[in-house]
Protein backbone atom coordinates (compact mmCIF):
# COMPACT_ATOMS: atom_id res chain seq x y z
CA UNK A 1 0.00 0.00 0.00
CA UNK A 2 1.65 3.13 -0.50
CA UNK A 3 1.92 5.66 1.84
CA UNK A 4 0.10 9.40 1.12
CA UNK A 5 1.85 12.40 2.88
CA UNK A 6 0.08 14.40 4.54
CA UNK A 7 2.35 17.39 4.90
CA UNK A 8 1.38 20.02 2.94
CA UNK A 9 4.49 21.42 0.94
CA UNK A 10 6.31 24.41 2.80
CA UNK A 11 3.39 25.71 4.63
CA UNK A 12 2.97 24.57 8.70
CA UNK A 13 6.52 23.24 9.15
CA UNK A 14 7.94 26.79 7.47
CA UNK A 15 10.40 28.32 10.43
CA UNK A 16 11.18 31.40 8.10
CA UNK A 17 10.21 32.31 4.80
CA UNK A 18 10.93 35.39 2.26
CA UNK A 19 11.99 36.62 -1.09
CA UNK A 20 14.01 39.24 -2.13
CA UNK A 21 14.41 41.51 -5.57
CA UNK A 22 17.68 43.52 -6.43
CA UNK A 23 19.13 45.68 -8.50
CA UNK A 24 22.83 46.46 -9.20
CA UNK A 25 25.59 47.42 -11.47
CA UNK A 26 28.05 49.93 -11.23
CA UNK A 27 26.30 52.25 -12.59
CA UNK A 28 22.93 52.53 -10.81
CA UNK A 29 21.03 54.91 -9.57
CA UNK A 30 18.58 53.62 -7.18
CA UNK A 31 16.49 56.63 -7.36
CA UNK A 32 15.71 55.66 -11.24
CA UNK A 33 14.17 52.28 -9.56
CA UNK A 34 12.33 53.41 -6.93
CA UNK A 35 11.01 55.61 -9.61
CA UNK A 36 9.88 53.34 -11.77
CA UNK A 37 8.16 51.00 -9.18
CA UNK A 38 7.01 53.58 -6.85
CA UNK A 39 8.35 51.70 -3.73
CA UNK A 40 11.03 52.36 -1.28
CA UNK A 41 13.56 49.89 -1.06
CA UNK A 42 14.54 48.22 2.20
CA UNK A 43 18.27 49.75 1.35
CA UNK A 44 19.80 50.98 -1.61
CA UNK A 45 23.15 52.77 -2.27
CA UNK A 46 25.31 53.75 -5.36
CA UNK A 47 28.77 52.04 -5.73
CA UNK A 48 31.28 53.65 -3.64
CA UNK A 49 28.74 54.58 -1.38
CA UNK A 50 28.70 54.25 2.65
CA UNK A 51 25.65 52.93 4.30
CA UNK A 52 24.31 51.52 7.71
CA UNK A 53 24.46 47.75 7.82
CA UNK A 54 22.05 47.38 10.97
CA UNK A 55 20.73 49.70 13.76
CA UNK A 56 23.90 49.74 15.44
CA UNK A 57 24.79 52.20 13.27
CA UNK A 58 28.17 50.07 11.66
CA UNK A 59 28.68 50.91 7.95
CA UNK A 60 29.87 49.83 4.70
CA UNK A 61 31.09 50.55 1.60
CA UNK A 62 29.27 48.90 -1.67
CA UNK A 63 31.42 47.52 -4.11
CA UNK A 64 28.76 48.11 -6.76
CA UNK A 65 25.20 49.79 -6.28
CA UNK A 66 22.52 48.10 -5.26
CA UNK A 67 18.96 48.96 -5.00
CA UNK A 68 17.34 45.90 -2.45
CA UNK A 69 13.97 45.05 -1.38
CA UNK A 70 12.94 42.62 1.53
CA UNK A 71 9.35 41.18 1.62
CA UNK A 72 11.00 39.70 5.16
CA UNK A 73 9.20 42.43 7.32
CA UNK A 74 6.46 43.44 4.86
CA UNK A 75 4.40 40.40 3.80
CA UNK A 76 3.84 38.20 7.34
CA UNK A 77 2.83 34.65 5.84
CA UNK A 78 4.40 31.48 5.66
CA UNK A 79 3.75 31.13 2.24
CA UNK A 80 6.65 31.43 -0.21
CA UNK A 81 4.38 32.09 -2.95
CA UNK A 82 3.07 35.09 -1.22
CA UNK A 83 6.22 36.58 -0.63
CA UNK A 84 7.07 36.37 -4.58
CA UNK A 85 3.67 37.31 -5.44
CA UNK A 86 4.35 40.63 -3.50
CA UNK A 87 7.23 41.11 -5.48
CA UNK A 88 5.57 40.38 -8.94
CA UNK A 89 2.84 42.98 -8.23
CA UNK A 90 5.50 45.72 -7.73
CA UNK A 91 6.72 45.09 -11.14
CA UNK A 92 3.53 44.28 -12.71
CA UNK A 93 0.60 45.71 -10.72
CA UNK A 94 -2.98 44.51 -11.14
CA UNK A 95 -3.89 47.83 -12.12
CA UNK A 96 -2.02 50.49 -13.12
CA UNK A 97 0.74 50.37 -15.69
CA UNK A 98 2.97 47.66 -16.12
CA UNK A 99 6.60 48.23 -15.07
CA UNK A 100 8.26 45.59 -16.85
CA UNK A 101 9.22 47.47 -20.28
CA UNK A 102 10.81 50.69 -18.68
CA UNK A 103 12.62 48.31 -15.62
CA UNK A 104 14.11 46.47 -18.79
CA UNK A 105 14.79 49.83 -20.57
CA UNK A 106 16.40 50.91 -17.50
CA UNK A 107 18.70 47.63 -16.96
CA UNK A 108 19.85 47.68 -20.58
CA UNK A 109 20.91 51.08 -20.75
CA UNK A 110 22.79 51.41 -17.04
CA UNK A 111 24.17 48.09 -17.50
CA UNK A 112 21.79 46.43 -14.59
CA UNK A 113 21.42 42.85 -12.91
CA UNK A 114 18.01 41.74 -11.37
CA UNK A 115 17.88 38.83 -8.88
CA UNK A 116 15.22 37.04 -6.91
CA UNK A 117 15.92 35.14 -4.49
CA UNK A 118 13.96 32.87 -2.48
CA UNK A 119 14.39 32.09 1.13
CA UNK A 120 12.52 29.13 2.87
CA UNK A 121 13.73 27.18 6.46
CA UNK A 122 11.32 24.55 7.46
CA UNK A 123 11.40 21.76 10.18
CA UNK A 124 13.15 18.33 9.69
CA UNK A 125 11.64 16.49 7.06
CA UNK A 126 9.55 19.41 6.17
CA UNK A 127 8.91 19.97 2.14
CA UNK A 128 10.31 22.36 0.67
CA UNK A 129 7.75 25.00 -1.17
CA UNK A 130 7.87 24.98 -4.78
CA UNK A 131 7.54 28.34 -6.67
CA UNK A 132 4.37 29.12 -9.13
CA UNK A 133 4.52 28.73 -12.97
CA UNK A 134 3.07 32.46 -13.27
CA UNK A 135 5.71 33.99 -10.73
CA UNK A 136 8.68 32.27 -12.60
CA UNK A 137 6.96 33.52 -15.71
CA UNK A 138 6.96 36.96 -14.56
CA UNK A 139 9.87 36.73 -13.29
CA UNK A 140 11.85 35.57 -16.19
CA UNK A 141 9.81 38.69 -18.23
CA UNK A 142 11.95 41.12 -16.37
CA UNK A 143 14.88 39.26 -17.29
CA UNK A 144 16.07 38.83 -13.34
CA UNK A 145 17.20 35.46 -12.45
CA UNK A 146 15.86 33.15 -9.95
CA UNK A 147 18.00 31.99 -7.25
CA UNK A 148 16.83 29.49 -4.28
CA UNK A 149 17.86 28.92 -0.82
CA UNK A 150 15.94 26.03 1.09
CA UNK A 151 17.17 23.73 3.58
CA UNK A 152 15.39 22.15 7.02
CA UNK A 153 16.68 21.91 10.56
CA UNK B 1 46.56 41.41 4.60
CA UNK B 2 43.34 42.20 6.08
CA UNK B 3 42.29 45.64 6.45
CA UNK B 4 43.65 47.55 10.14
CA UNK B 5 40.08 47.32 11.46
CA UNK B 6 39.55 43.59 10.73
CA UNK B 7 42.70 42.92 12.29
CA UNK B 8 41.36 44.76 15.53
CA UNK B 9 38.15 43.20 15.64
CA UNK B 10 39.51 40.12 14.92
CA UNK B 11 41.70 40.56 18.38
CA UNK B 12 38.69 40.96 19.96
CA UNK B 13 36.65 38.13 18.68
CA UNK B 14 37.30 34.93 17.62
CA UNK B 15 36.51 33.62 14.51
CA UNK B 16 33.89 30.77 14.13
CA UNK B 17 33.03 30.13 10.37
CA UNK B 18 35.27 31.08 7.10
CA UNK B 19 33.55 29.40 4.33
CA UNK B 20 31.07 29.82 1.29
CA UNK B 21 28.61 27.56 2.69
CA UNK B 22 25.56 27.67 4.90
CA UNK B 23 26.90 28.16 8.77
CA UNK B 24 26.38 24.92 10.41
CA UNK B 25 24.70 24.01 13.44
CA UNK B 26 27.44 24.77 15.50
CA UNK B 27 27.95 28.02 14.51
CA UNK B 28 23.94 29.32 15.31
CA UNK B 29 25.03 26.75 19.02
CA UNK B 30 27.96 29.06 19.46
CA UNK B 31 26.23 32.18 18.77
CA UNK B 32 22.73 31.34 20.59
CA UNK B 33 20.65 31.68 18.06
CA UNK B 34 18.35 28.91 16.21
CA UNK B 35 19.82 28.17 13.34
CA UNK B 36 17.00 29.24 10.74
CA UNK B 37 17.53 32.70 12.14
CA UNK B 38 21.49 32.32 11.51
CA UNK B 39 20.58 31.28 7.94
CA UNK B 40 17.98 34.25 7.66
CA UNK B 41 20.60 36.99 8.37
CA UNK B 42 23.18 35.11 6.14
CA UNK B 43 21.30 35.52 3.55
CA UNK B 44 20.15 39.02 4.08
CA UNK B 45 23.71 40.23 5.03
CA UNK B 46 24.56 38.40 1.46
CA UNK B 47 21.89 40.00 -0.58
CA UNK B 48 21.92 43.47 0.24
CA UNK B 49 25.50 43.47 -0.04
CA UNK B 50 25.85 41.96 -3.70
CA UNK B 51 27.46 38.44 -2.30
CA UNK B 52 26.64 35.80 -3.87
CA UNK B 53 25.26 32.14 -2.24
CA UNK B 54 28.46 30.96 -3.04
CA UNK B 55 30.63 34.03 -1.37
CA UNK B 56 32.91 33.21 1.65
CA UNK B 57 31.74 35.31 4.13
CA UNK B 58 33.59 35.34 8.04
CA UNK B 59 31.52 35.33 10.91
CA UNK B 60 32.88 35.72 14.43
CA UNK B 61 31.85 35.26 18.27
CA UNK B 62 30.61 38.33 18.71
CA UNK B 63 28.26 38.11 15.31
CA UNK B 64 30.23 40.38 13.26
CA UNK B 65 30.08 38.89 9.26
CA UNK B 66 32.65 40.21 6.88
CA UNK B 67 33.38 39.55 3.45
CA UNK B 68 36.31 37.58 1.94
CA UNK B 69 38.05 40.83 1.70
CA UNK B 70 37.87 41.44 5.57
CA UNK B 71 35.26 44.35 5.37
CA UNK B 72 32.26 44.67 7.89
CA UNK B 73 28.82 43.43 6.00
CA UNK B 74 26.60 43.04 9.21
CA UNK B 75 26.19 41.30 12.41
CA UNK B 76 24.21 38.00 12.88
CA UNK B 77 22.29 39.63 15.92
CA UNK B 78 21.10 42.49 14.14
CA UNK B 79 19.93 41.03 11.35
CA UNK B 80 18.86 37.93 13.15
CA UNK B 81 15.89 39.78 15.53
CA UNK B 82 12.60 38.95 15.68
CA UNK B 83 10.44 39.92 12.44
Amino acid sequence: MSEISTRTAGQTETLSTFATLRFSGDGLEPERVTAIIGTTPTLSYRKGETYFTGPSGQTATGRTGVWYLSTRRVVSSDQLADHLDHLVMLITPRTGPDHVPALRELIARDGLEADISCFWHGTAGAMPPNIPAGIRKAIERLGATIETDFDTD
Amino acid sequence: MAPVSALYISAMARVIWNSPRNPTNQVATTLGVSRWRLRTAVHEIKKRSKLGARDRITIYDDGTVRNANGEHVGNIYEDSRAD
